[in-house]
C-alpha cells in the first residue's frame, strides 16, 4: 500500500500544509501517519524538498550577495545581530516584487512570448551597437532578459531594473543576472550606480566586485584577469570564491585600482584608476572610432582610449615624454639620441626625435632600432598631437586647420595625429589587445601628408614612415614642392608588438605640417572559444 | 576587508550558502521568510563562527544552526494562528532529510528533466507560482477559478514531479 493509498489526496494536503492552508482535522491525521509510518514519512521529506527544489530553481529566489555577507558581519564577531543588511534586503524583495507583479500582469496572457524569465533591465541607448547570435535584432528600447548578450562592435547603455547604469564596451560578452547583478564574461564596461542601485554586483571569472554608491570600470578577461579602476564612491572587490585562492577581498576608494592575475587570482593594488581607459558617455555625433572595429590613435596621444575620450589638442612632448596642452610654438634641439618611455599613456610604449646621424636610433623600450633611419637637425616643434591644426611661430593668436585632399582634419568625424619633424612614437599594440579583450588588430590605415593648408613655404623635403617591430611596412616622401598625400595600410601580424610612425627632415624642418588623418587600428573581433560558453 | 577571519567566513559561507538556503526552503515555503531567516542565520552563524572547526562539515553545523532558529520561527507563526506541523512531527522530518550536500544539486538537475515532461500548462502554472511568486489568490482571480482548483492543479503537478524525480533518482540519472 502506499502513501496515497494510506492518505488519500495527500499532495493535496501537503500543499495545502505549505500554504498554511490545511484542515487542523487533516493535520492531525497527516502527522499521525508521519510518526508511525516511515513511508509515509519519507515521502513527506521527498514532497518538501521537491517543493523546494521547484522554488529554489526560480528567479525569484536568491542567494545573498557577498556584500550583504559582508554587511552584516562587518557588525564584528559580538556585535550581536546585524541587521543593517535587512532593510536592503527588504528593498530587493520589493523592487523585486513590482518587477515581478508587473511582469505577472502585462505577461499573464503572453507566457510563451517570455522563454527567459521576467526583463531585468532595458537598452537605454545605442551607437553603431552590432550584436552576435540571438539577439542580433536588439534595438534600443529592448527589454533585456537574462541571457548572454554579445556586443561585437560599439557601444550600449544598460538600465538595470533597480537604476543602475552600465556601459557596454565591444566587444563585450554578459548576462544580467537580476534587477541589479551582471556576469561579465569578457570585455568592459562602466557602472554607474545611484542609491536606488547601492550594492550592485558585477560577476567576473577572476572576482566580484560590490558596489557601495559609486561609479567604476571593470575589464575582465575569459582566464580571469580582471581590473577594476573606481572613480567616485567604493567598491569592495572579493576574488573568485574558488578556494584555491588565496587574496582576501578589498575596499576601494575612489582613483584607486587593482588587477586580478587570472590562475592564481593574485590581487595587485595601489594602482592609480584611470578613467581615459573607459568610454564613460556615447560618443560625440559622428564618431568615427567604434569599439570593436576602429580604434583611433590620435585620441590615444591626446589621453584617451582610442574611442573618443581623449582631449583635442592634448600631445606628448618628445624628450620629456609628458602631456602638453596646444599651443607651444618652439622649435627645440633634442639632446643627443635617446629614447623617452612616456608612463602616463598606457598605450603608448615612448617617443624619440629621429636623427641617424647619433647612431642607432632607438625606437622601442625592448631596444629595437629604425635602421635607415636618416640624418636630420635633431631639431622638433611641438612632438606628436591630437590634431591637425597648424601654428606658426610669431603668430601667437593664429591656427590653420589641417587639410589632406579638400578634406578638413582634427574633427570627430576625422580626426588626426599630428607629427612635425623630426618625431617618432611607438604605440604598444599588446596592451591595446590586453585592455580589449577578444579583439586583434588586423591594420593600420590612414591618409598622410603636409597639409594642403600650410601658411607658409616649406623649407625641406619631408618623409613619413612606418614601421612594425623596427622593420620598414611604409615610406613616403614629401618632397619641397609637392605637397603630396598618400594612402597607408599596413598589416599588423597578431604577434606584433609595436607600430611605430616617423616623419623626418634632412634640412630645416620649418613649416613641414606632416599629420596622419584618421589614423585607426582596424580591428576584428575573433571567436575566443572560452566566450561562447558564458561563464 | 582586512579582517582575515571575515574572508574565511565569506568563503565557507559563499560556498555553501545554496545548501543552506534549501534546507531553510524545504521547512518554510515562503519566501519572504525564508530570505529573512536565511539573513538572520548567517548573523548568528558569523557571531557563532569563533565555534566552527576548519576541516568539518560547514553545510552540516550551519543546518544545526538553522534547525534552531526555523523552530523559533515557528514559534513566532504559532502565535498568529497559523497552523502548521508539530514540533515533534517537524524534528522527525528533520531528521530524516537528506545531508545537505546530497540534497540540492542533484534534485535541481532531475528536476529539470522532469519539468520539461510537464505539460505546457502545468509548466506555466509551476512558473507563475513560483518563479513570479504570485499568490494563490491571485492565480484563482486571473485564471478565473477557485482557490481549491489552484491548489490542487499545485499539489497534482508537485506530485508528478515528486514521483518523477524519485524514479530518475533511484535510477541514478534520466527519468524513466
Amino acid at each position: 500500500m502506499s502513501p496515497m493509498d494510506r492518505i488519500p489526496d495527500i499532495d493535496y494536503h501537503l500543499e495545502l500544509l505549505l500554504e498554511g492552508a490545511i484542515d487542523p482535522k487533516d493535520l492531525a491525521r497527516l502527522e499521525s501517519a508521519i510518526l508511525n509510518d516511515p513511508e509515509v514519512r519519507d515521502y513527506c521529506v521527498d514532497y518538501l524538498c521537491t517543493c523546494a527544489a521547484v522554488r529554489r530553481s526560480s528567479m525569484a529566489t536568491g542567494e545573498l550577495s557577498e556584500t550583504d555577507i559582508m554587511a552584516a558581519i562587518s557588525q564584528g564577531p559580538k556585535g550581536g545581530r546585524a541587521q543593517a543588511g535587512r532593510p536592503r534586503r527588504w528593498s530587493y524583495a520589493a523592487a523585486a516584487a513590482i518587477l515581478i507583479g508587473l511582469a505577472a500582469w502585462i505577461g499573464w496572457s503572453l507566457w510563451l512570448g517570455a522563454p527567459t524569465g521576467p526583463a531585468v533591465g532595458t537598452l537605454a541607448e545605442v551607437d553603431q551597437a552590432v550584436w552576435q547570435g540571438p539577439h542580433s535584432h536588439l534595438a534600443r528600447g529592448a527589454a533585456l532578459h537574462s541571457d548572454l548578450l554579445r556586443l561585437r562592435e560599439g557601444l550600449a547603455r544598460i538600465e538595470l531594473g533597480q537604476g543602475a547604469q552600465v556601459l557596454i564596451q565591444a566587444p563585450c560578452d554578459f548576462r544580467l543576472d537580476g534587477t541589479n547583478e551582471l556576469a561579465l564574461v569578457s570585455g568592459k564596461l562602466v557602472a554607474s550606480v545611484g542609491p536606488p542601485a547601492r550594492g550592485f554586483v558585477v560577476h567576473t571569472k577572476g572576482a566580484v566586485l560590490t558596489d557601495l554608491g559609486t561609479e567604476f570600470g571593470v575589464i575582465a578577461d575569459p582566464k580571469g584577469r580582471v581590473e577594476a579602476h573606481v572613480f567616485e564612491g567604493r567598491v569592495v572587490l572579493a576574488p573568485s570564491a574558488d578556494a584555491s585562492t588565496q587574496a582576501g577581498a578589498l575596499s576601494l576608494d575612489a582613483g584607486q585600482a587593482v588587477v586580478v592575475d587570472p590562475y592564481g587570482g593574485a590581487v595587485r593594488a595601489g594602482y592609480h584608476a584611470q578613467t581615459g581607459l573607459f568610454v564613460k558617455a556615447m560618443p560625440r555625433q559622428g564618431e568615427r572610432s567604434c569599439p570593436g572595429r576602429r580604434l583611433n590613435l590620435a585620441d590615444i596621444v591626446g589621453g584617451g582610449n582610442g574611442f573618443g575620450t581623449g582631449m583635442p589638442g592634448q600631445g606628448i612632448d618628445l624628450v620629456t615624454g609628458r602631456a602638453f596642452k596646444r599651443p607651444i610654438r618652439i622649435v627645440r634641439q633634442a639632446p643627443q639620441g635617446g629614447y623617452t618611455p612616456v608612463p602616463d599613456r598606457r598605450y603608448i610604449d615612448g617617443v624619440f626625435v629621429p636623427n641617424g646621424g647619433h647612431g642607432r636610433v632607438v625606437i622601442s623600450s625592448t631596444g629595437l632600432a629604425f635602421q635607415g633611419c636618416p640624418v636630420t637637425l635633431g631639431t622638433y616643434y611641438e612632438g606628436v598631437v591630437n590634431t591637425a591644426e597648424q601654428t606658426v611661430v610669431d603668430q601667437p593668436d593664429t591656427t590653420y586647420p589641417g587639410r589632406l585632399r579638400g578634406v578638413e582634419y582634427g574633427t570627430p568625424q576625422h580626426p588626426a595625429l599630428n607629427i612635425h619633424p623630426n618625431a617618432g612614437i611607438t604605440f604598444d599594440l599588446e596592451a591595446i589587445r590586453t585592455d580589449n579583450p577578444g579583439t586583434t588588430i588586423e591594420r593600420f590605415t590612414a591618409l598622410c601628408g603636409i597639409s594642403e593648408s600650410t601658411p607658409r613655404p616649406r623649407s625641406s623635403d619631408a618623409d613619413t614612415w612606418v614601421l612594425v617591430d623596427g622593420s620598414v611596412a611604409f615610406h613616403v616622401s614629401c618632397p619641397l614642392d609637392q605637397n603630396r598625400s598618400q594612402e597607408v595600410t599596413v598589416p599588423i601580424a597578431p604577434g606584433a608588438r609595436f607600430l611605430t610612425l616617423v616623419t623626418t627632415c634632412t634640412r630645416d624642418a620649418g613649416h613641414s605640417w606632416c599629420f596622419f588623418g584618421d589614423p585607426m587600428l582596424d580591428l576584428a573581433v575573433g571567436e575566443d572559444k572560452n566566450n561562447s560558453q558564458g561563464d | 576587508m582586512n579582517d582575515p577571519r571575515g574572508v574565511v567566513f565569506l568563503r565557507y559561507f559563499v560556498r555553501h550558502q545554496q545548501e543552506i538556503y534549501a534546507c531553510i526552503l524545504t521547512l518554510v515555503p515562503n519566501l519572504h521568510d525564508a530570505d529573512d531567516l536565511f539573513q538572520e542565520g548567517l548573523t548568528v552563524m558569523w557571531h557563532k563562527f569563533d565555534q566552527f572547526a576548519p576541516g568539518t562539515n560547514f553545510a552540516a553545523w550551519a543546518v544545526q544552526i538553522m534547525r534552531y532558529l526555523i523552530l523559533d520561527y515557528r514559534r513566532r507563526c504559532a502565535r498568529s494562528k497559523k497552523v502548521q506541523l508539530s514540533d515533534e512531527v517537524l524534528d522527525t522530518l528533520m531528521d530524516h532529510m537528506p545531508s545537505p550536500q546530497d540534497q540540492m544539486a542533484v534534485r535541481l538537475e532531475a528536476l529539470k528533466d522532469c519539468m520539461a515532461q510537464l505539460d505546457e500548462r502545468a509548466r506555466r502554472m509551476i512558473k507563475v507560482r513560483y518563479e513570479r511568486n504570485t499568490s494563490v489568490a491571485d492565480m484563482a482571480s486571473q485564471l478565473r477559478i477557485s482557490v481549491r482548483q489552484v491548489q490542487r492543479t499545485l499539489a497534482s503537478i508537485n506530485g508528478v514531479l515528486l514521483r518523477c524525480m524519485r524514479r530518475s533518482l533511484a535510477a541514478g540519472g534520466d527519468p524513466l
